[in-house]
């Protein structure tokens, strides 16, 4: 059995027996992707919404593979794509999107709102179902993902 | 026209580290001089670049730390945040209001987390007012806010948040410790390139 670590802006596949992490999900948003038949899923740890936020001189600036919405997703599902998983399988799990510090920023305006409505948006358009989440809230969250299984363990402080 | 820092540029990065270094010592006096402690400055480090590696800097852990942070905003981006193990952050607010109880906090009280923000204001209150004097920039910041939670999950908002308005930034990770109540914590300091600069700017 082997653990891989998501860390934030990375994207990761994996199969079979292996185990995805990300530990201290805050405003980040988790997307989970499987594809059941053939035990194999993928994890795009979201720091920010669209590229399409920021100011026009910044929306070309190299970034990590899952440092947006709108790449996170389309990379991973490219990733699995490679690794023989098909669109119309995938099962979606998200998770994060919390509100750490709500005087600061309150919903609906904080980051972790703003990335989930970007993430289900572009979910929504693509025609794929979200079958479980554990998302918003004001609690940092860490994740694993039993790809034998699709199964997601989720951990919160009390 | 004012020059643009190259985030990796150590001289200059080591110059405004050096400069946050100090002020943040001076403005410690004041909870020192609060709680009648002693607090040692232990070490310093410094990271520059986009916000994502700053993110990652700090190892993913689920240790839970007490977090109290403001945001810089207006015409500078950043944030302030204090970090202390939760059992740590209950017996400085203590020693502040000098109340002493037998039974730990599993969640911060009222009163504790009161005592807490307050200590921000303080804190980087004096921190920012020494920065404002050196830069001539005045620095306008947010109502503290305090999260009990994991390290990494308290500063995705805060990094995030300023990566919305730019893509690089400077962090001053400094630690501390109340030898005499055997307590310790990290105090953050995250600007943005921009805000960089126009400090440099002016202290050059």
């Amino acid at each position: 059995m082997r653990n891989k670590v998501v860390r934030t802006g990375q994207i990761e596949v994996a199969k079979d027996d292996e185990i995805l992490e990300a530990l201290g999900i805050g405003s980040c948003v988790i997307v989970c992707l499987y594809d059941r038949s053939k035990k194999l899923g993928g994890m795009a740890h979201i720091m920010l919404p669209e590229k399409s936020l920021l100011p026009e001189n910044r929306r070309h600036q190299v970034s990590a593979p899952a440092e947006f919405v709108d790449d996170g997703i389309n990379n991973l599902i490219k990733l699995l794509q490679k690794h023989g998983g098909e669109l119309d399988s995938f099962e979606v799990k998200l998770f994060g999107g919390a509100e750490m510090f709500g005087n600061i920023r309150p919903a609906p305006e904080s980051l972790g709102t703003i990335n989930l409505n970007a993430v289900k948006k572009i979910i929504e358009d693509l025609g794929l179902e979200v079958v479980s989440e554990d998302v918003g809230g004001n609690t940092g969250r860490s994740l694993k993902f039993f790809l034998s299984s699709g199964d997601v363990e989720v951990r919160k402080r009390l | 026209m004012s020059e643009t820092v190259q985030m990796g540029n150590l001289d200059k990065t080591s110059l405004i580290s050096e400069l946050f270094k100090k002020a943040i010592t001076e403005s410690s006096d004041s909870i020192s001089k609060l709680m009648d402690k002693p607090i040692t400055i232990n070490a310093t480090e410094s990271v520059s670049g986009p916000l994502l590696e700053i993110v990652n800097y700090f190892e993913p852990s689920e240790d839970i730390y007490t977090a109290v942070a403001m945001r810089i905003q207006n015409n500078a981006e950043g944030a302030l945040v204090f970090f202390a193990r939760q059992d740590d952050a209950v017996r400085i607010a203590q020693e502040v209001i000098e109340v002493k109880t037998l039974k730990s906090e599993t969640t911060i009280s009222e009163m504790t987390n009161s005592v807490l923000k307050e200590m921000a204001n303080i804190l980087f209150g004096a921190f920012l007012t020494r920065i404002s004097e050196v830069s001539e920039i005045q620095l306008l910041t947010s109502i503290p806010d305090l999260t009990s939670d994991m390290v990494k999950a308290s500063l995705d908002e805060l990094c995030g948040d300023i990566a919305l308005k730019s893509e690089n930034a400077l962090a001053v990770i400094t630690s501390f410790s109340i030898a005499p109540m055997n307590a310790s914590g990290k105090m953050v300091l995250i600007v943005d390139e921009s805000t960089v600069n126009k400090i440099l700017d002016k202290v050059k």
